[in-house]
């Protein structure tokens, strides 16, 4: 078991080291590139392996070896790595193959107005699917810094057009021709139906006087496992830095005092 | 309305020089007297940011002319902690740390006031923000003191500053840790994720990675472990550079985070 301890305790810095020159690589390569590459069947197994290698550190940790700050912290990551998997499109696609599901991944939604839609498009071109509803635009906000706000900006660097402040947009849910859901749409504020996230995506006036909106839909498989691994990461990572030499150094005062 | 923008200026202007005076005392011996000019310094960058923010109506941490007038407000507390940590006063390095910051703030960039764009407009805005240059200022810290332990020729020396690297290393990482956290928290917000491959975001993961072997590279003997951990500290600290500034800056690296000019 120590043996296996000390390979991992080599190997994984060695590991991290290597990600951090492959992520210094995918900055200069664009986020669409890296996002391929991270979605990748092999990027995909390579996360898996990590995966075990993590889980055996935890398992190390949890026989004998005491050290819950370092086994929360392979915990949380063992879990943000899971929560990746669960929600990259590469696992989707294999499920919905296995299934026989052709819910989309992810795509965007444009809504005027005048009708309901279900078709999502990529950035590209093309639909990828169809949502299980039909989703309607009810009513669109915007908000523009108004003068007040800009006055305090020194003059000579205002555009003639104010910039904008604020935007949101309703949306109604539709199945089986019933409003089953729906609401506001916000800038950092999504709206959440059955598996998907709908986002804000940008806006656009139409001669007309009407608008046309476009939604980021996106399904949200693995997002609590995610975010439970970075709370357990951040908690594990401040137990032990901060926790664990601070108590150390209380048990050393208390013998020191004590006897 | 001019009237505030020209007292930050002038408040950061006599800020710089008060922590360049320190500095020059602190190399001259004048420890004291290098302490109080670092205090002034630390209050007239205080006051600029409280003044910049009245100014702006919000937090002042949007554009590299705000982020570098509130890390060189930061060094000082900064330096303060770290002292704690290393049992000494706060030296050349943590004044020079503080001129260095807000040399940007005086000479490079604009320091017209922009409205806030409506994705910023979020209360994980200061938080996220605030989290990542307190990290950075730390881990900067940890990575002068690395450098300086490996130019030391006695082994006492090099053991010690490797000591007082891995002490800051440990007090940063769960700050920066806590940034990550948040900023991906609040991707999946905005954004529709909480990870967006963007380049700012490969340069943090990278930077956080390195900082990470750090703390975590095992070596045979103690020596070669704090020679390790002091070079991944430098590392870390270029990589902060870029994360900060070549991310923002360069137009190879544009992507999501590119309101941050």
């Amino acid at each position: 078991m120590i043996k296996i301890k000390n390979l991992i305790d080599h190997t994984l810095p060695v590991v991290m080291l290597l990600l951090a020159c492959f992520c210094i690589y995918c900055a200069f390569i664009g986020a669409t590139r890296t996002g391929d590459i991270f979605e990748s069947l092999p990027m995909t197994l390579l996360c898996v392996m990590l995966m075990v290698i993590l889980a055996f550190r935890c398992l190390i940790c949890l026989t004998g070896h005491q050290e819950p700050g370092f086994l929360m912290m392979c915990l949380g990551t063992l879990l943000i790595l899971f929560g990746f998997l669960l929600g990259s499109e590469t696992v989707f696609q294999w499920w919905s193959h296995r299934t026989g599901s052709k819910l989309p991944f992810e795509g965007y939604l444009v809504l005027d107005g005048t009708e309901p839609r279900a078709a999502l498009m990529r950035v590209t071109g093309g639909v990828p699917g169809y949502l299980p509803f039909k989703v309607s635009l009810k009513s669109f906000e915007v908000q523009l810094y108004s003068s007040p706000e800009l006055r305090r900006i020194p003059p000579g660097t205002e555009d003639s057009k104010p910039p904008l402040r604020y935007y949101s947009a309703e949306i109604s849910i539709i199945e089986n021709g019933k409003n089953v859901a729906g609401g506001k749409v916000r800038i950092n504020r999504p709206l959440r139906h059955n598996a998907y996230h709908f986002y804000l995506h940008s806006h656009d006036h139409r001669l007309n006087g009407g608008n046309l909106v476009t939604f980021y839909v996106r399904t949200a498989r693995g997002l609590r496992t995610v975010y439970t691994g970075l709370v357990l990461l951040m908690f594990g990572l401040s137990w032990w830095a901060w926790a664990e030499p601070l108590m150390g150094r209380c048990v050393e005062r208390k013998s020191t005092t004590c006897y | 309305m001019n009237y505030y923008a020209y007292s930050v200026d002038i408040l950061v202007s006599i800020a710089w020089i008060a922590y360049l005076t320190a500095a020059a005392l602190k190399v001259m011996v004048a420890r004291k007297k290098g302490d109080v000019f670092f205090a002034l310094g630390f209050c007239l960058t205080l006051a600029a940011v409280i003044i910049r923010a009245l100014l702006v109506r919000r937090l002042p941490m949007q554009g590299m002319y705000e982020i570098f007038l509130i890390m060189g407000a930061a060094a000082y507390p900064v330096a303060l902690t770290v002292s704690r940590i290393t049992g000494k006063k706060p030296g050349f390095w943590d004044v020079a740390l503080g001129a260095l910051l807000l040399s940007p703030a005086i000479f490079v960039f604009d320091p017209t006031p922009r409205p806030l764009p409506p994705v910023l407009n979020h209360w994980l805005f200061g938080p996220h923000v605030a989290a990542y240059l307190l990290g950075y200022l730390i881990m900067f810290r940890a990575g002068i003191l690395a450098f300086n332990s490996l130019l030391c020729d006695s082994g006492e020396a090099l053991d010690k500053g490797g000591q007082e690297t891995r002490k800051l290393l440990i007090l940063g990482m769960p700050i920066l840790t806590l940034g990550l956290a948040l900023g991906a928290y609040w991707g999946k917000l905005a954004w529709g994720n909480y990870w967006n491959w963007d380049p700012k975001e490969m340069w943090a993961m990278a930077m956080w990675l390195v900082f990470a072997a750090a703390l975590y590279c095992p070596a045979p003997s103690c020596r070669k472990r704090t020679r390790r951990t002091a070079v991944l500290a430098i590392l870390g600290c270029a990589l902060i550079l870029c994360t900060l500034l070549l991310a923002n800056l360069s137009k190879l690296f544009e992507g999501m985070h590119s309101y941050a000019k």
